[in-house]
């Protein structure tokens, strides 16, 4: 490995290594803003050396890392999103009283393993870094252990997890045996020479690798497990599931499908075409039923996933382009939803139910704004980023003329609407008494909430130097 | 710059305006007038402006160069007399709920003016993409204008309002990228820049399609029958300005829509069409009228008539004949004074009976608020259609310019034309004649609220009396909108009295 190599490495080593330092140092000193500064501070530099390794083209570390454009974005916006997860855990874990900083090493690991996962080419990079992404994950979801969801939420995590990983072993398994090779581009190489394989074998894999990436993007049928872990996760971890743990997943899965051929593959591309209309619908007629926000927004969740489907299924420049795009503005919609709810923790309960916010707004005009300029972005409203994101969906899949996705994207989207004004009613309910008596909102986390309000606005406005950065990223692909 | 501002100005004026509640409600008030009488100036401004039939005034911006989106806005005679519209009822809506709307008064006015903004946004945009930004934009303050300062069931109405509105949204959305596909493919041009795509015409089997897609939005819009579940709820619980706000200008982007887009562009696929949606027009007019002499809520029978009108709307845009367009036209503009001053007295009134709006339980007005009642008899009169109100004036065109293409409904809708005499009557039988049951000791309109009405009042007979102005005003644009390619001959001249009057013969069907 040669100095070129390293530097190109460095945006995922950071994390960490800053997560070794971070637990040396909480060997001796035990703070809660120390850590978070620790943090905040190796992520910083994880960013800084992004920049730097964004200077130089397109590397290919050894045979497992790419590490291109299209990486370098994912990394950046997983650092980003981590940031502000970790301001946003930072405050609402101040009451908290046991080991808190912890919680900071295991995102970090986690987080390098979703910046490893990004830049991976090579199936065992893929289930590295998949691992290393999960496992930390299994800790956060169970963190507050006392309470009896978050416990249950975590084994469940575990198991489930596991298994979907074992799916994922064995389709990579299956594909490695029948094509010989683990790398990416290597095996569209290899499906080239006719006969060579039995397709039946490599559809197989396929479809087992899809089961353990359709748990992990929680797409139906594999979805059981996405509302019970995010309500008894706390908000700051759903927050993490929602957006890092998704994201990475989805630009791993994305250059898979691009430099293996998959796209090619016409069975697979049907079972995703059936998947994706599964999720849209049941996503959002499941979600209507909800009086926990925090499972609503895991069903929302779900439902976005399927629409960002639709564009990947189109696949293509315009496709990558418009699921990059999506992920953006999923990114910080999610971010200032779940944000929201974090910030009027106090110690390990959460104003997670609709009767627990109702009226919140009153309480908190500023939280309460945010939050409703949340749940319209995620509703796909203009003048927010989320409106845009879907908007360009929409135009891919109308532009490819895949109408059937299309169609279900325009109804489950107008189902969509009613749960998330139901939550913006009853933030503005006017016969409430507070549940949880809040009366200081945590200032990382209100920073957190506010940048995450302002990017969805801008987003939503002017999306176009974003666009120009996307388009730049995915033309490396 | 200046049609940006247009779109700018009460953007800023809503912040101000909420800033300055702050200091004091009155400010707030005085704020948000000062923003629409700027407006105003602005408007008469581009008045002004050379009126041929191409834009008056133009000007483009870069947005998202990436997929072919500019802040592109334009203005023509037609928008350009919906613009001023929406100007003056918003400033109605704020005068008529200066005493009544006392609860987060920096809120409510910021939402009115971003309305406005929204409204104006859809009647400038001249780019498919901006246009349905601000469709589904203007959507979202009226949302929380029904839902926070409605009353008792606004709630449901408001969230049914917007469930209706989004969702037929998106169906266009759909239409638009479908469209911008087409031309992209057909021309190598990806734009959404109206006068490129109002030029397009196309055999493409997607096509009607396309225009369905538009039209259900527009159609949910206005509304007509079947799409019109939205509109009596939304039209009753809503706040008083909120209801002047919805028939008044809201409901006509849904025409305006109609008259700008689907008429040019979807020309072929329309007349296949024609009969099914001739139908549904005239069943709304009658739907509209039959159900407004069922109502005892004065606001809901004011709803349902607005309905009916608005079948008769969509029947004059149908046709697609200058005379008939002129009329609608014409209509848009009288029902939406006529409308919003009915909607003002029915919320003065419920004010006075202290919540009661069942006109079962009223009677006996006339002797207690006697002006009242005259102005409210003059507005329903109008409404009816009498000569000398500008419905009168907009009800003829159509009917004379629909009679060509369409013979056999403009004769039904002709017919259906007796019902509103009938309830608009009977709503002045059973509120202000006869004997009081529970509405006692009312006090008359004061000094601000009779010169507002009688304001209102004054433009509808100007319209009724001199319709010429705004018939010039909007002749040349409709010109090159109507379905017949041959041009009145009074437009080679300069216009004059016989596109007012002269009807019968300036026109061969």
């Amino acid at each position: 490995m040669n100095a070129s190599d390293f530097q190109a490495l460095l945006p995922i080593l950071v994390p960490g290594i800053t997560s070794l330092v971070l637990l040396l140092v909480i060997a001796f000193f035990r703070n809660n803003r120390l850590a978070t500064g620790i943090t905040l501070a190796g992520l910083a530099l994880a960013g800084y050396c992004l920049a730097q390794a964004a200077d130089s083209g397109a590397v290919a570390v050894g045979i497992l890392f790419t590490v291109d454009g299209f990486s370098l974005v994912f990394i950046g916006l997983t650092l980003a999103a981590a940031i502000l997860i970790t301001l946003l855990a930072s405050g609402s874990m101040e009451d908290l009283d046991f080991n808190r900083e912890e919680f900071y090493v295991l995102l970090l690991l986690a987080t390098c393993g979703a910046c490893a996962l990004a830049a991976s080419s090579h199936f065992v990079s893929l289930f590295l870094a998949l691992e290393l992404l999960t496992v930390p994950i299994y800790a956060m979801v169970a963190y507050r252990y006392r309470r009896e969801e978050s416990l249950e939420a975590g084994v469940k995590y575990l198991v489930l997890a596991a298994l979907s990983s074992a799916f994922l072993l064995f389709g990579m398994a299956l594909i490695y045996g029948e094509l010989g090779t683990m790398r990416f581009s290597e095996l569209l190489v290899e499906m080239m020479v006719v006969d060579a394989y039995r397709p039946a074998m490599v559809l197989t894999g396929s479809a087992l690798m899809l089961v353990g990436i359709g748990f992990k993007l929680s797409l139906v049928p594999f979805h059981m497990w996405t509302p019970d872990i995010y309500q008894g996760a706390s908000a700051p971890v759903g927050a993490f599931l929602a957006t890092i743990s998704k994201g990475a997943v989805v630009a791993v899965t994305l250059r898979f499908f691009i430099e293996s051929g998959a796209y090619h593959q016409a069975g697979l591309m049907t079972a995703l075409s059936v998947i994706a209309v599964a999720t849209m619908f049941f996503g959002n007629l499941l979600a209507l039923l909800q009086t926990n926000v925090k499972r609503l927004l895991g069903y929302s969740s779900i439902a976005h996933m399927g629409y960002m489907l639709v564009a990947f299924i189109v696949g293509g420049l315009r496709g990558s382009e418009a699921v990059t795009f999506y992920l953006f503005t999923y990114f910080v919609t999610s971010l200032g939803a779940f944000g929201a709810i974090a910030v009027l923790s106090r110690g390990e309960e959460e104003p997670d139910t609709q009767v627990a916010l109702r009226g919140m707004a009153r309480r908190h005009p500023m939280v309460g704004a945010l939050m409703t300029f949340s749940m319209l972005s995620l509703a796909g409203v203009p003048l927010t980023a989320g409106f845009l994101g879907k908007a360009w969906v929409l135009s891919t899949g109308v532009l490819f003329n895949t109408k059937i996705l299309v169609g279900t994207l325009i109804v489950s989207s107008a189902i969509g609407l009613y749960y998330y004004l139901r939550v913006i009613l009853n933030l503005y309910a006017r016969d409430a008494e507070p549940a949880i008596p809040v009366e200081r909102v945590p200032l990382a986390g209100a920073v957190a909430l506010g940048v995450a309000g302002v990017t969805t606005l801008w987003l939503g406005l002017y999306p176009t130097p974003v666009l120009e950065l996307i388009r730049l990223a995915v033309a490396g692909l | 710059m200046t049609l940006a501002w247009l779109i700018l100005i009460p953007l800023f004026g809503g912040l101000a305006a909420w800033l300055a509640s702050v200091v004091s409600a009155n400010l707030c008030r005085w704020t948000t007038v000062g923003t629409l009488v700027l407006l105003t100036a602005q408007c008469l401004n581009l008045l002004t402006e050379e009126n041929t039939g191409a834009w008056m005034a133009a000007e483009s911006h870069p947005w998202i160069p990436q997929i072919g989106a500019n802040l592109s806005f334009a203005v023509d005679g037609i928008s350009l007399l919906l613009v001023l519209i929406s100007i003056l009822l918003s400033l109605v809506a704020v005068l008529v709920s200066w005493k009544t709307v006392d609860t987060r008064i920096g809120a409510f006015h910021f939402n009115i003016l971003w309305v406005l903004s929204g409204v104006l946004g859809v009647f400038l945009a001249t780019d498919l993409f901006l246009f349905f930004f601000a469709y589904e934009l203007m959507v979202i303050p009226m949302y929380f204008l029904i839902a926070f300062w409605g009353d008792r069931k606004a709630g449901a109405a408001a969230t049914k309002f917007i469930l209706y509105t989004q969702a037929s949204g998106l169906v266009m959305l759909a239409a638009i990228f479908g469209l911008y596909a087409l031309h992209g493919k057909a021309t190598g041009d990806y734009t959404f820049a109206y006068d490129a795509l109002a030029a397009f015409r196309t055999d493409h089997p997607m096509a009607p399609w396309l225009m369905a897609g538009f039209f259900f939005a527009f159609a949910v819009k206005l509304p007509i029958f079947p799409f019109h579940g939205w509109q009596p709820d939304a039209y009753t619980h809503a706040p008083t300005a909120g209801s002047i706000i919805l028939a008044g200008f809201l409901g006509k982007t849904g025409a305006y829509g109609l008259v700008r887009f689907v008429l040019p562009i979807f020309e072929q696929q329309l007349a296949t069409l024609t009969p099914l949606i001739a139908t549904l027009a005239v069943i709304t007019l009658f739907y509209g009228a039959m159900l407004a002499f069922a109502q005892r809520d004065i606001k809901r029978l004011i709803a349902y008539s607005s309905l009916g009108h608005m079948g008769f709307v969509m029947l004059g845009i149908l046709a697609g004949t200058f005379q008939s367009l002129q009329g609608v036209m014409v209509m848009l503009l009288s029902h939406g004074f006529v409308t919003a001053a009915l909607f003002a007295m029915a919320g003065m009134l419920e004010t006075r009976t202290r919540g009661i709006r069942d006109m079962e339980r009223m009677g006996g007005l006339w002797k207690q608020i006697p002006v009242f009642s005259t102005l409210m008899l003059v507005l329903v009169l109008i409404s009816l259609g009498i000569p000398g109100g500008g419905n009168f004036v907009a009800e003829i065109l159509i009917l004379i310019g629909s009679f060509g293409p369409l013979a056999g409904w403009t004769i039904a809708a002709l017919v259906g034309l007796i019902v509103p005499a009938v309830y608009s009557l009977w709503l002045i039988q059973r509120a202000f004649h006869g004997q009081p049951r529970e509405t006692h000791a009312l006090t008359d309109l004061d000094a601000r609220e009779k010169t507002l009405i009688g304001a209102l009042v004054v433009v509808l007979l100007w319209i009724g009396l001199f319709p010429s102005t705004i018939l010039q005003t909007g002749a040349p644009a409709l010109a090159l909108v109507e379905a017949d390619p041959v041009p009145p001959p009074a437009l080679t001249a300069e216009p004059g009295p016989l596109l007012a009057g002269d009807l019968p013969d300036s026109r061969h069907p």
